[in-house]
């Protein structure tokens, strides 16, 4: 009675659990973590949790009884290092049996090949662990670095603002969220955080960090100057775990090869979320996204396809962010569009860009404007005709255009 | 403790003690309630943990404030007069016994 494994503890493997019960999946299910906790909510971390207003005990995606009621059995501490075909896992807690395998191994933070990018103080943000080790360092005051003005740093730099730190970010590209959204975003973004006294350079590297008896004190900017820090971010990116699928022929660079229900090309093989290359039908292609949404709706799919269902992930792409008192959620994949429409008051915080390709919408980003990130959601996942003056006029109901 | 009683959309009945200060939805996750989805984990970003509150108990609930109500416009199972989004709702003595239904979808 080998069962389904599960290798990987977070978004991904829990909705892979989960959805397999949900479908009738009746074998054993067992859940490999590297972590020493239940799969938990990650947001917090850059930003309630960090600041102490979001309690521990609140972490967790779902409570114990969840995995009893559902038999899903997770073993912690169990990093996977070998993945044979024949059918088990190799984790330094044992030799584990499947039928079925799911890899939702998900990504790790990227380090830069820097002089001094070892020196105490200088850290990444990706686990709870992680967290707690900010967390620890926090009430040191003092100054702060963050390299990567992506959204856990610009989530990490307003956290640290509010806790009272003085901060600056480091974007090596001309403006903030440049993969992400468009130019009239980053600057609104921009605009905020001045207004908030945090320092965001852009256009600027990161040439070397310096230490003092082991400890950072200083980063060197690609502009020749020195800047003091006592602690120094990198929120420089994700890499997808692959290196165990690619091992088995499983992965591309960009990440492990599945389809719209998250099966690879070994029909016992899965895999979804963070970590997963796969086909998606709202964009197209086959694309590989960092987001909570995705590694739920994959990790549906492929928990229903190990239970011998087939459920296509067709789901519209959607992200959010919360930075000082901005709320910003995002609907679809703004690569691509050739124009943005605004709707709304970017003066007064509460507004939305639209963003078209030809005549469809192809994302929207919100900020205070939960009611278009939600129409958004329903609308991008069918036709639809809008004109542009129609999304600039915000006395035109949206909701309208829905069936 | 107050208790609440979460009653699914095929009929199951769970009635759990959740800590006042704690949420509707952290008493569905937490406890192994189905149907909550709270894929945000309750910062009012998805919309995901909607239920209907048994309309005997939905003059003592605080109002829906402006984000709540543009989302729940766009809910995946109807919006009722009695929708509200469950991360919203903060237990209190004062709540102890109030029963919500869970709608069919979250999205």
């Amino acid at each position: 009675m080998s069962g389904l494994v599960i290798v990987g503890g977070s978004y991904a493997g829990l909705n892979i659990a989960a959805s397999a019960r949900q479908n009738g999946f009746a074998e054993s299910i067992t859940m490999l973590t590297d972590e020493s906790h239940l799969p938990y909510h990650r947001p917090p971390l850059s930003k309630g949790f960090l600041l102490g207003n979001v309690e521990r005990e609140t972490l967790p995606l779902r409570g114990e009884g969840f995995y009893r009621d559902n038999a899903i059995e997770i073993v912690f501490g169990a990093k996977a290092t070998e993945i044979d075909r024949s059918g088990y896992v190799e984790t330094g807690k044992g030799r584990f049996a499947f039928d079925q395998l799911a890899i939702a191994t998900g990504t790790r933070a990227r380090r830069l090949p820097l002089e001094g990018a070892d020196l105490e103080g200088v850290v990444t943000l990706r686990s709870l662990d992680d967290a707690d080790l900010i967390r620890e360092r926090l009430p040191a005051g003092g100054s702060v670095v963050i390299v990567g003005g992506g959204f856990i740093g610009l989530e990490l730099a307003a956290s640290m603002v509010k806790s009272g730190r003085d901060v600056l970010v480091i974007e090596g590209l001309d403006r903030v969220l440049a993969r992400v959204t468009g130019a009239t975003m980053s600057r609104f973004i921009e605009e905020e955080f001045a207004r908030h006294g945090a320092r965001i350079l852009c256009r600027t590297g990161i040439e070397s960090i310096e230490g003092r008896s082991g400890k950072v004190v200083a980063v060197r900017t690609s502009d020749g100057a020195r800047r003091g820090a006592d602690l120094v971010v990198l929120a420089v990116g994700a890499l997808p775990n692959i290196e165990l699928a690619d091992h088995l022929g499983l992965a591309s660079p960009e990440g492990v090869l599945v389809d719209a229900c998250g099966r690879t090309s070994d029909p016992r093989i899965f895999a979804a979320g963070d970590c997963a290359f796969g086909m998606n039908l709202f964009a197209g292609r086959p694309i590989r996204l960092e987001s909570v949404q995705n590694a739920t709706d994959q990790g549906k799919a492929a928990g229903a396809a190990i239970a011998g269902r087939e459920i296509v992930n067709a789901a519209v792409p959607w992200f959010w962010s919360d930075q000082f008192s901005l709320k910003l959620q995002m609907v679809g994949l703004c690569q691509g569009a050739d124009r943005e429409i605004v709707r709304g008051v970017p003066a007064d915080a509460k507004f939305s860009i639209f963003y078209k390709r030809g005549d469809r919408i192809v994302a929207i980003d919100s900020v205070n404007a939960a009611g278009d990130h939600v129409l958004g959601r329903k609308l991008l996942g069918i036709d639809h005709s809008v004109s542009d003056a129609q999304i600039a006029d915000t006395g035109f109901n949206l909701r309208t255009l829905i069936p | 403790m107050p208790k609440v009683t979460y009653r699914t959309h095929d009929g199951e009945e769970h009635e759990v003690e959740v800590s006042a200060g704690r949420s509707v939805m952290l008493g569905a996750t937490m406890n192994g309630v189905p149907g909550i989805d709270a894929d945000c984990g309750g910062t009012l970003s998805c919309a995901t943990c909607h239920v209907y509150v048994d309309l005997s108990w939905i003059d003592r609930l605080p109002p829906v404030d402006e984000v709540e109500n543009d989302l729940l416009e766009n809910v995946a199972s109807e919006r009722c007069v009695n929708s509200r989004l469950s991360c919203q709702l903060v237990l209190t003595e004062a709540l102890d016994g109030i029963v919500v239904d869970i709608p069919e979808r979250q999205f």
